[in-house]
């Protein structure tokens, strides 16, 4: 268990590494911050001084050196826009609002999710089951742009439940939740229903009923535990499509999150806060991904004979 | 005369509620008495397995819906019965032991703790002195040690044995056995129909016997029922039909199986295969394969009981007298 | 209808003690304002892009303010001299304006004077540092409330311009600044301006408190708080304001009718940016940026370019009218009497036959989306249309503003042209040079004769004979059809029932502090 848990975390740091060279070179690939710093009336002599100024006159591979360098220690440099914030500070700063909203979409989902799909297994066939999988291919179809707006002009601005954006409280969380998580909920919905069929048309779930169990504890017992297999294996791409959507429902929701300053970071073309968001998302979805693995491990006894 | 135990009348079962969707099984009539052994026989796809799920009503919904007839449980019907009636014949009364020991285990589940479920039910008390027992009783070795153990840890032998001791925890008056060796090979085989011919005894139950295999029933069975496409064609006791078997499917299944017993007594293997669900013909349904067949046979066969407790369904009975040993 | 006059400046300009009396003391009352950015969210004039002028404008007050027409009015400066023609100006300042903490005391020299130097910093990220730079030499300090600029070419708008309220020149407690050092820029600020930030999340909200214990010089505002949110997706900002959540936010022209159905107010600020096709490669005088391979190297192709677009149609269909037909790329005031391109695709027709395009070309043309600007690309889709309509086959390259701007700005004989919002610069001239003088990276057009011009603008010291080089400086671009000019667009604002009279006269000037509370 040690030795398989140390070897996950030599892995992470390979990928670590890999991944700081990667997003090295592909954000020098959609050009530098210089043209967007430099004023309308600019000249070449206020390129040049600027363009020393960020150190971007060095060859690349020492701009790469340099930046790994101080990054073991720490120091991932300073945004070149933001009145030279430290770059690690302002994505720490903007993490928990980011955190915090995938935390809760993803228990809704999970939580939801499971839920609609016993419901729609248990009572296949019937209205019950076309509803919740009529909701499923809505919510798996539905661009989270248009979802988020289509939800703040009904909860917000029509029937005035909710407040349409902004980082608060607990109802604050709502909409931006439901939008983050739908296509995520849409699609544990449906891969419970599966696996959910699978297992109670399963000889294991006959054996229970043999044995004279209510069909409560065949469901939850017996059917639901191995249905929840496929979930966890998929929670890792799960992770992925949280922090993607960020980019969009943080934007539309006015959430001082992550993906916002990412999305922003690019188009403001500014390096240091690029990488240091990649590799800051990269450690977090590493870490997601050994959750993902215990969590297999606690639930499937065969999994804890193989590793 | 006691009563039967079972007693099944008329059971059809169709894919589905319209009364002309295909059947599966159709117009089955058997009983069964305390104590006794019933051999089901027949091919795959002859409906065999669907009649002992039917006993339990364990049948897939669209099955369930389509089930007709009655199947008289010590006088009560458990097609019509309430589900909370039905729970408690489950497991206390009629048990059942599947065919495939890989996959009726749960996989997530310790054997501790499978067992336990079928155990508290049961009414046990202490439940660990119980399942240590439990598995004694089906000759599983170091029996605390493997109530931890998870179902992929075991071979599929001592994985059978773990069914059976699910099966019988709650101390049923019936067992139904379906196909329950067939994964199994040669030597597991033997050793665990002597086990269950053991429990029998000890546990004073009548079984219901799912087997495709002539030399199976020769070792466990008092009666056999041979089926074909969703029909009982011959029912007898086992002696009696092995010596002399009267419908011509009858014959010629136990001709295309390896004798057990007696010299083998080869007949031509039957030419094609069992007809679909759904494709079933009219009358005798195995008169397209039959080689005694005639123009009556398009016409559903009398019943005639041959001698007492000996019936068949045909036209034509094949009567080999010589041949009794 | 939707323009309010601005009547509270002279108001207040006159008489602040009048509309100190007329100010509702009442229950706290918050102005919230939804902005698509908080650009850098930094909190010292030269740590950031003029952008954060919406907050930072209350925070910071100005040596000299502007009215509705663009004249001067005093600010933190009273008044000043120009003299050595146009190369020294001098500054008197206001005296007794208090800095909102205690331990810097009031305005004096020394502030402005750091201010000043502070912003012409080689490390300086202000919107105008760079062109600051190669006009001003010093800054000093000449007594207590006296400050003198001595220039390193003359400049003669000076106190209208870089130092006026649309520039970039708050002045700063040089103490505190120096006090906090290296955290400066994200400290607290310490302005006189009206207001004071009490707490800036973020990425999410600025809020702003009211300085009570101070009567400010300039303005005495109904709002006790004024809210900012950064909310970048527009439909966000709209449903804000449907749903009282926002007060103020600026919109896009199409969600004007919705707006207006929800009885909200349009309030625009007129002729704030301009929406202009730039063709590229026509940097004449500098052969490394010249490409004379592109059709409209030649003039004739460009007006043709010009005639073939009926522009009133654009601004009525996409602009929802708001806005009028351009003739520059700026609104400038001196070019008021330049006539702007009639619709006619008979004469765009005849003059690319005359200059041997009878058939029509290819050409490319990018677009992107910038705030405000969300129109750009339909109007890209619109454009080639009409120029379909007379030969011109155009292919639309969508893209992102940064990497277009590189490559507009990368030195190379540029092959296409591309769409552009215009230049917001409040001093004109700016606007001319960083469009159109050779040392600009960014110039789209520029001739020997318009670096004469030019240099005779730089040069002349008389404001009405400025005036009249300026004009014939239009009247040149137009005639050469430098670019594609298209519309002198609105900026329309949202405003919610609770706000009474607010403006804006110019861009980069957003009046927070003059907004009344309704009745």
């Amino acid at each position: 268990m040690l030795k398989h848990l140390a070897g996950r975390l030599a892995e992470a740091l390979v990928a670590l590494l890999l991944m700081s060279l990667v997003i090295f070179l592909l954000s020098r690939v959609i050009g530098d911050p210089v043209a967007l710093l430099l004023s309308d009336s600019a000249t070449e002599a206020d390129r040049q001084m600027l363009i020393a100024q960020l150190g971007l006159d060095q060859p690349g591979w020492r701009q790469y050196l340099t930046f790994l360098g101080n990054a073991l220690q720490g120091d991932f440099g300073q945004s070149v826009t933001a009145g030279r914030e430290d770059a690690l500070h302002l994505v720490l700063s903007r993490l928990p609002a980011s955190l915090s909203l995938a935390g809760i979409a993803l228990l809704f989902t999970l939580v939801v999710g499971i839920l609609l799909g016993v419901l729609a297994a248990v009572t296949r066939g019937t209205v019950a089951d076309l509803a919740v999988r009529l909701l499923a291919l809505l919510g798996q179809s539905a661009p989270s742009f248009w979802l988020g707006i289509m939800l703040i002009y009904l909860f917000a601005v029509k029937l005035g439940w909710l407040p349409t954006s902004g980082l608060g409280g607990a109802v604050y969380y709502v909409l931006p939740a439901l939008t983050l998580g739908l296509f995520t909920l849409a699609a544990i919905t449906r891969l419970v229903r599966a696996s959910m069929l699978e297992a109670l048309g399963s000889e294991y779930v006959k054996l229970a009923r043999i044995k004279g169990v209510s069909e409560w504890a065949v469901v939850l017992r017996h059917a639901l535990g191995n249905s929840l297999i496929p979930v966890v294996t998929f929670m890792g791409t799960f992770f992925a499509t949280m922090i993607t959507g960020a980019v969009v429902v943080e934007t539309v929701f006015a959430w001082p999150g992550i993906g916002r300053l990412a999305y922003e970071s690019i188009m403001a073309r500014d390096f240091p806060v690029i990488q240091t968001v990649v590799l800051v998302i990269t450690a977090f979805f590493i870490l997601a991904n050994l959750i993902v693995d215990l969590l297999y491990l606690a639930i499937d006894p065969r999994m804890r004979a193989r590793s | 005369m006691t009563d039967p135990l079972l007693s099944i009348r008329g059971l059809t079962v169709r894919v589905g509620k319209r009364s002309d969707a295909p059947s599966i099984l159709d117009e089955v009539s058997l009983d069964l008495m305390p104590g006794e052994t019933l051999g089901l026989v027949g091919e795959s796809g002859s409906g065999k397995s669907t009649l002992g799920m039917s006993v339990l009503r364990l049948t897939s919904p669209t099955l369930t819906a389509g089930t007709s007839g009655r199947i008289a449980w010590k006088g009560q019907d458990i097609l019509t019965m309430p589900n909370r009636k039905l729970r408690h014949i489950r497991g206390e009364e009629i048990s059942m032991i599947l065919q495939d020991p890989m996959a009726s285990l749960n996989p997530v589940q310790s054997i501790g703790t499978q067992l336990k479920e079928a155990l508290r039910r049961g009414g046990k008390r202490n439940l660990s002195a119980a399942a240590e027992a439990a598995l004694a009783e089906v000759n599983i070795p170091s029996p605390a040690e493997r109530l931890r153990a998870f179902p992929h840890q075991m071979s599929g032998g001592m994985r059978q044995r773990i069914v059976s001791a699910i099966g019988l925890a709650q101390d049923p008056e019936l067992l139904i056995c379906d196909e329950p060796t067939t994964a199994l090979d040669a030597t597991i085989q033997y050793q665990f129909l002597e086990l269950l011919k053991a429990l029998r005894a000890a546990h004073h139950m009548a079984m219901l016997f799912i087997t495709h295999d002539f030399g199976v029933v020769a070792r466990i069975c008092d009666r056999v029922a041979v089926m074909y496409a969703g029909r009982i064609v011959e029912t007898g006791p086992v002696a009696e039909i092995f010596s002399r078997p009267a419908h011509p499917y009858t014959k010629a299944l136990l001709a295309s199986v390896p004798s057990t017993s007696h010299a083998p007594h080869r007949l031509p293997v039957i030419e094609g295969a069992p007809p679909a669900v759904g494709h079933r013909p009219q009358g005798c349904p195995f008169h397209p394969r039959c080689a005694a067949a005639s123009a009556h046979c398009r016409h559903a066969p009398p019943r005639t009981e041959l001698r007492p407790g000996h019936t068949l369904n045909c036209w034509h009975p094949q009567e080999h007298p010589h041949e009794i040993a | 209808m939707k323009h309010l006059t601005p009547r509270r400046r002279a108001a207040v300009m006159g008489a602040s003690a009048l509309a100190l009396l007329a100010a509702s003391p009442g229950a706290a009352e918050t102005l919230t304002v939804a902005i698509p950015t908080f650009s850098e969210q930094t909190m010292t004039p030269w740590a950031g892009s003029g952008q954060r002028k919406t907050y930072l404008d209350l925070v910071y007050d100005y040596l000299v303010y502007l009215d509705a027409d663009g004249n001067a009015q005093p600010g933190l400066a009273t008044s000043w001299e120009m003299e050595n023609e146009g190369q020294t100006w001098t500054f008197h300042l206001r005296e007794g304006v208090p800095f909102s903490d205690d331990s810097c005391g009031t305005v004096t020299a020394e502030d402005v004077a750091y201010s000043i130097e502070r912003i012409i910093d080689e490390d300086s990220r202000a919107g105008p540092a760079s062109t600051m730079r190669r006009v001003i030499d010093s800054a000093e300090v000449v007594d207590e409330h006296t400050v003198r600029l001595n220039l390193k070419a003359p400049d003669f708008l000076l106190a209208t311009g870089y130092m006026g309220e649309a520039q970039q020149v708050g002045i700063v407690c040089k103490s505190y600044i120096e006090a906090q050092g290296e955290g400066a820029d994200s400290a607290m600020p310490v302005g006189s301006g009206p207001y004071v930030v009490s707490e800036s999340v973020d990425g999410s909200e600025i809020t702003l408190s009211l300085r009570e214990s101070v009567e400010h010089w300039r303005v005495s505002p109904d709002f006790d708080t004024i809210s900012f949110k950064a909310v970048p997706e527009e439909a966000t900002r709209v449903a804000m304001l449907q749903a009282g959540e926002a007060d103020i936010a600026p919109v896009s022209f199409d969600s004007i009718p919705g707006l207006e159905a929800s009885d909200l107010r349009i309030v625009s600020a007129e002729k704030t940016w301009s929406p202009v096709i730039r063709l590229g490669g026509i940097v004449q005088t500098d052969p490394e940026r010249f490409n004379p391979d592109n059709p409209w190297a030649d003039v004739r192709v460009r007006q043709a370019m010009n005639y073939a677009v009926d522009k009133q149609t654009i601004i009525d269909e996409l602009f929802q009218g708001e806005g009028t037909v351009a003739n520059g790329d700026t609104p400038i005031a001196a070019w008021d009497s330049v006539e702007p391109y009639p619709y006619d695709p008979e004469r765009a027709r005849e003059l690319l036959a005359d200059a041997g395009y009878a058939d029509g070309f290819d050409m490319t043309l990018k677009t992107f989306t910038t705030t405000p600007g969300a129109e750009l690309p339909l109007m890209a889709e619109a454009v080639a249309l009409y120029w379909a309509d007379v030969g011109i086959n155009v292919t639309i390259e969508p893209g992102d503003w940064p990497s277009i701007r590189a490559e507009w700005t990368s030195g190379k004989p540029l092959d296409f042209a591309m769409t552009h919002r215009g230049f917001p610069f409040a001093n004109p001239e700016n606007g001319v040079e960083a469009g159109f003088s050779t040392k600009s990276l960014f110039a789209s057009f520029t001739s020997q004769e318009l670096e004469e011009k030019l240099a005779g603008l730089g040069a002349e010291t008389d404001p009405a004979k400025r005036t009249e080089r300026l004009t014939d400086i239009g009247q040149y671009l137009r005639d050469e059809a430098a670019n594609v000019f298209m519309v002198l667009a609105n900026e329309p604002y949202g405003v919610g029932p609770r706000v009474g009279d607010w403006g804006i006269d110019t861009s980069y000037v957003y009046n927070f502090d003059q907004a009344e509370l309704a009745e």
